[in-house]
């Protein structure tokens, strides 16, 4: 039960990326991006080769209905799912994560738990950016956009985690 | 879970993550021109300081081998130039390996002490490539020793750096003539002695073989004259700053004067 409403979730957060994506365009500035917030939501017990897989699916749907370049969000989003794992343990510690089913507010603290989406998020949109603009814009520029980027996905992130993870 | 599974999980993890990125950037590559054209410049330059420093890495490595080939090939020139210019004092030398009636042959070091007061040199030539006793061991930067001793196929001499070992030298190439002995001190200082007092001597000239004893061929540079003082109330010692760097030395070339037997008996005969 629980697994079919995290599935059902996923499906929609995804579709919800790809409408962000092809409709919500604020700024040059300003990126939204919700994965990072959905890989940290996958179930715990998910093991790390399957994790990398459904980011390899969701992230190559959500290039392939973007519009956009085509692997561009999965280069980003593979080292987000790799480094999961490895933030949580850094984060909340190996004897935690070992009776971890999966990630929950009330359970590990929303400080926590907001401090390793933060750090995930910052890695994405580190690669994001920087791969997106592959060498054509200005660093003030980039720079910019992964701070304008980071806060505002930051903020809709923590509400997509509440939902997911409670 | 078990740290054995656990262990394997990373790793599995990680190749797959690597595998998947790599998938990734083949996709991004084939779809966008521009990042195409990025993840190949990146590409190319972190081929490029891989491989440079791989190059870097095993030029350093065969540093000795290509340093022993330039020494050699640095002696064989010193040879070269040595014969030419000998060959413009006497013109009648028809052959290289006799010039002004001396014979070259180049030897690598064996074996050399350095750190006493009667150093010694094996040489990896002997009687078997023409070397003889009394032959003069030198290098385009000076003298380096005289052969006492024979073997097949080794040498055996005294080193300059050796309390027995003097030389005839001149300051220039027309100045006055003394013999040069090693100061004991330094392996890279000498001392030129029983000049004339009346002899003036610049520091900065530069002190050469004399071609007076029958072993050495003459205008060898030796090296720099320093300060000078009176020895004995009756001559003047010069202090010789060498070129020949002792501690350096591996390739050197035997010269033996062909005339030597005929100026021996010359010597018997008027004795």
């Amino acid at each position: 039960m629980r697994d079919s409403r995290f599935f059902l979730l996923f499906l929609l957060t995804v579709a919800v990326q790809i409408l962000i994506s092809n409709f919500l365009n604020l700024s040059q500035f300003v990126m939204i991006n919700l994965m990072p917030a959905l890989i940290l939501c996958i179930p715990y017990r998910i093991s790390s080769p399957i994790l990398m897989l459904i980011t390899f699916i969701a992230g190559f749907f959500v290039d392939l209905m973007a519009g956009g370049m085509l692997g561009l969000t999965l280069v980003a989003l593979l080292p987000v799912a790799f480094a999961r794992n490895i933030m949580l343990n850094l984060v909340l510690g190996s004897d935690t994560l070992s009776r971890l089913d999966s990630v929950s507010l009330a359970k590990h603290g929303s400080t926590r738990i907001s401090l390793v989406l933060l750090i995930l998020l910052m890695l994405f949109m580190l690669i994001y950016i920087w791969t997106d603009a592959a060498g054509t814009r200005p660093v003030w520029f980039l720079l910019v956009k992964f701070l304008c980027s980071t806060i505002v996905s930051y903020a809709i992130s923590l509400l997509l985690v509440k939902i997911a993870a409670p | 879970m078990p740290r054995g599974k656990s262990r394997y999980l990373n790793l599995l993890s990680a190749a797959i993550f690597i595998g998947l990125e790599f998938a990734a950037l083949g996709l991004l590559s084939s779809s966008a021109p521009i990042q195409n054209i990025w993840l190949n410049r990146f590409s190319h330059r972190t081929m490029a300081f891989l491989w440079g420093g791989g190059e870097d890495l095993r030029g350093y490595i065969g540093l000795a081998r290509r340093n022993e080939a330039l020494e050699r090939e640095n002696e064989e020139l010193s040879r070269m130039i040595r014969e030419y210019s000998l060959r413009k004092f006497e013109s009648e030398a028809d052959s290289p390996e006799d010039l002004h009636g001396f014979r070259f042959t180049p030897a690598t070091i064996v074996k050399m002490s350095r750190n006493n007061q009667h150093n010694y040199i094996i040489l990896d030539k002997g009687s078997a490539d023409g070397v003889k006793t009394e032959c003069g061991i030198i290098t385009a930067n000076g003298v380096v020793g005289i052969i006492d001793a024979v073997d097949k196929h080794f040498s055996y001499g005294r080193a300059f750096t050796n309390a027995n070992m003097k030389l005839s030298a001149r300051i220039g190439r027309l100045g006055s003539v003394g013999p040069l002995t090693w100061d004991g001190i330094s392996s890279g200082s000498a001392i030129l002695k029983e000049l004339p007092l009346q002899v003036t001597v610049h520091p900065g000239d530069t002190i050469f073989t004399s071609g007076f004893s029958s072993i050495f061929p003459p205008d060898i540079p030796l090296g720099i004259a320093g300060d000078t003082r009176v020895a004995s109330g009756s001559t003047t010692e010069v202090h010789v700053s060498l070129f020949q760097d002792f501690s350096q030395l591996r390739f050197v070339t035997i010269v033996e004067n062909l005339k030597l037997d005929a100026i021996k008996e010359l010597e018997n005969k008027v004795n």
